[in-house]
């Protein structure tokens, strides 16, 4: 019941940074304006710009948050590690390498999508296959953790050595808006493959609450219980993969977000995943949507969304990471 | 109810630490296993969750082959209370002792008012039951134990290996360990209990294996086994003992003042 209050009050909030969101900008729209316009009254222009530009817009930070957030909690449970980030193995450094590559080929954005999705799988992959090489049977998630770091560096190396060597200078600004992340130019045409995958992740991964409660606890613990944990990491590993993957190549790097969210939502509503999928769910939602907002409304020309959660994740992250902390000592 | 038939184990592609280990535990029988550092008590206990360290024999649970169980199967009969466990995320201990139902419920469950009422009497029945809202990340390592030793007991498992629980266990929290196995086997439960207090075997009247690098195994009732001329033979130091005059116990005490060769 208390979560349920919770979680009300958080989508109440959500809903009201949703209407700041849709009504200021560079078109300002006031409070009645905005009422009539939901009631389906009010003038053309500001229709267009509310309903065709800014409401997918909102719905894709929305989606983005939420689902870089539930990718992050849950790879923090599997790897039994609270600082591990949903590209861990290496699929944003791999897609923004895909991303690339495409890009200095003069491909269009559909081949830059499925060139950053097709590298950012290829990087998940070498690095699943590098630790199960390297890896015995002791210290499996370490040798995982460690490959991804491998893979990422490695694909990063690429990306430097494209914009080091800078081809075709005019292509330069889109390689690092893809570094940067962004939020325009999401269309509602993207958020119908983006929402359903999220989706059915969010709502298969729910349903395994219990088992990844029991996979947070430890590999030990999880070993004792009968938990076929490997089996178990690798199909979380995959739909963590393909969720980031498709979010990622579609509005490039934001770090931060995976990060800092589950702990947060730890915070707020506990560690069983049964509360934690939903709360980092919204809690990133809310997030990123207050960011994109930052964006668009602090400057008078738009900010790169990546830069900001950065800019306030970290600040933030500290806040946390100390009271946090603090809480456990006093306890 | 456990049975080891020549049973050699030890970490892959390496030297068995143990060949050939022959027991049976009957049930309601506790089964000390005591030995030096090394000497594999762990890796014993260590089979159970990773069987390619198994090299040879057979390993019998209620009349089954050990082989032949599924994960599931198999820790909804035993659990292992593992030595070094410790908790990353702040579970509260009544969540934390709900993960015991894991084998009933599987990957896609969810503990529901049965597992939730039964956790609560296991809590109960250890006497910790004011702890259920304590979260595990603030807990004492002797806390810690309990907790898991409550979760294990979850779910009416008859076979219960447990991995040193006594090691950071305060005087009084021992006498509760003694009084909750003891009660565990008068149901009919099965304990493996590995430990290097030789007096908690010598207090539990247990069967006691003692395990050593060097030296071929021994197998035999505490009171036999457990006498300074085996113990200085395996422990390579000198032990005295004494006999409580209250209780009429036998204790065994290790002469702690430095020896010199």
């Amino acid at each position: 019941m208390k979560f349920a209050v919770r979680l009300g009050f958080l989508f109440l909030l959500l809903f009201v940074i949703g209407a700041v969101y849709l009504s200021m900008g560079s078109y300002r729209v006031s409070l009645s304006e905005f009422i009539d316009l939901v009631c389906g009254n009010g003038s053309d222009d500001a229709r267009m710009v509310i309903f065709d530009i800014r409401l997918p817009r909102l719905l894709g930070a929305v989606c983005t948050g939420a689902a870089l957030s539930l990718c992050g909690a849950v790879m923090q449970s599997i790897f039994n590690n609270p600082l591990v980030s949903p590209d861990i193995l290496g699929v944003s450094s791999g897609a923004a390498c895909g991303a690339s590559v495409a890009l200095i080929c003069g491909g269009s954005a559909a081949a830059v999508f499925f060139s950053a999705f097709g590298f950012g799988m290829a990087a998940v992959l070498a690095a699943v296959l590098i630790a199960s090489v390297a890896g015995n049977v002791r210290g499996t998630l370490l040798v995982l953790v460690l490959a991804g770091i491998v893979v990422s560096a490695f694909f990063s190396g690429i990306v430097e050595l494209i914009c080091a060597f800078n081809p075709r200078a005019d292509e330069f600004p889109s390689i690092l808006f893809f570094l940067f992340g962004s939020m325009t130019r999401i269309t509602f045409d993207d958020l119908w493959i983006l929402a359903p995958f999220l989706l059915v992740a969010s709502l298969f991964l729910w349903k395994m609450s219990y088992a990844l409660d029991v996979i947070s606890l430890g590999e030990t613990d999880a070993a004792g219980l009968g938990v076929p944990a490997v089996r178990l990491r690798y199909i979380v590993i995959a739909i963590c993969s393909v969720i980031c993957g498709i979010y990622i190549a579609k509005v490039g790097m934001i770090g931060w977000v995976g990060l800092i969210i589950p702990h947060m939502a730890r915070l707020v509503m506990g560690v069983r995943h049964h509360f934690l999928i939903p709360s980092s769910m919204i809690l990133g939602a809310l997030f990123l949507t207050a960011v994109d907002l930052l964006c668009r409304n602090l400057l008078t020309y738009e900010i790169p969304v990546g830069i900001v959660t950065s800019l306030v994740g970290a600040p933030v992250f500290v806040v946390i990471l100390c009271r946090n902390f603090r809480r456990i000592r006093s306890a | 109810m456990l049975e080891f038939k020549n049973v050699s184990y030890g970490w892959k592609d390496c030297e068995p630490l143990q060949r050939e280990l022959c027991f049976h535990l009957r049930k309601g029988g506790i089964l000390s296993v005591l030995g030096g550092n090394g000497s594999g008590k762990s890796s014993m206990l260590s089979v159970f969750t990773n069987p390619s360290m198994l090299s040879a024999g057979d390993i019998m649970i209620n009349g089954a082959e050990f082989k032949n169980l599924s994960g599931r199967r198999l820790f909804s009969q035993l659990a292992v209370v593992a030595q070094n466990a410790s908790a990353v995320y702040p579970f509260s201990v009544l969540d934390f002792v709900l993960t015991g139902w894991f084998p009933w419920l599987g990957v896609m469950g969810t503990p529901g008012k049965k597992e939730i009422s039964g956790a609560r009497d296991i809590l109960r029945r250890i006497g910790i039951a004011d702890w259920e809202n304590r979260i595990v990340t603030t807990l004492s390592g002797g806390e810690f134990k309990l907790v898991q030793l409550a979760r294990a007991m979850v779910g009416d498992r008859r076979l219960l290996l447990l991995d040193e629980v006594d090691g950071a266990l305060d005087f009084a929290n021992l006498v509760r360990l003694t009084d909750i196995l003891c009660a565990f086997t008068e149901n009919g439960g099965s304990v493996v209990l590995v430990t290097h207090n030789p007096n908690l075997a010598l207090t539990l009247d247990s069967d006691v294996l003692i395990l050593s690098r060097n030296l071929p195994y021994m197998l035999g009732r505490a009171a036999d086994l457990i006498v300074p001329d085996i113990l200085e033979e395996y422990f390579c130091v000198k032990v005295g003992q004494m006999i409580s005059s209250e209780t009429g116990c036998r204790q065994i005490i290790p002469h702690m003042h430095r020896q010199h060769a």
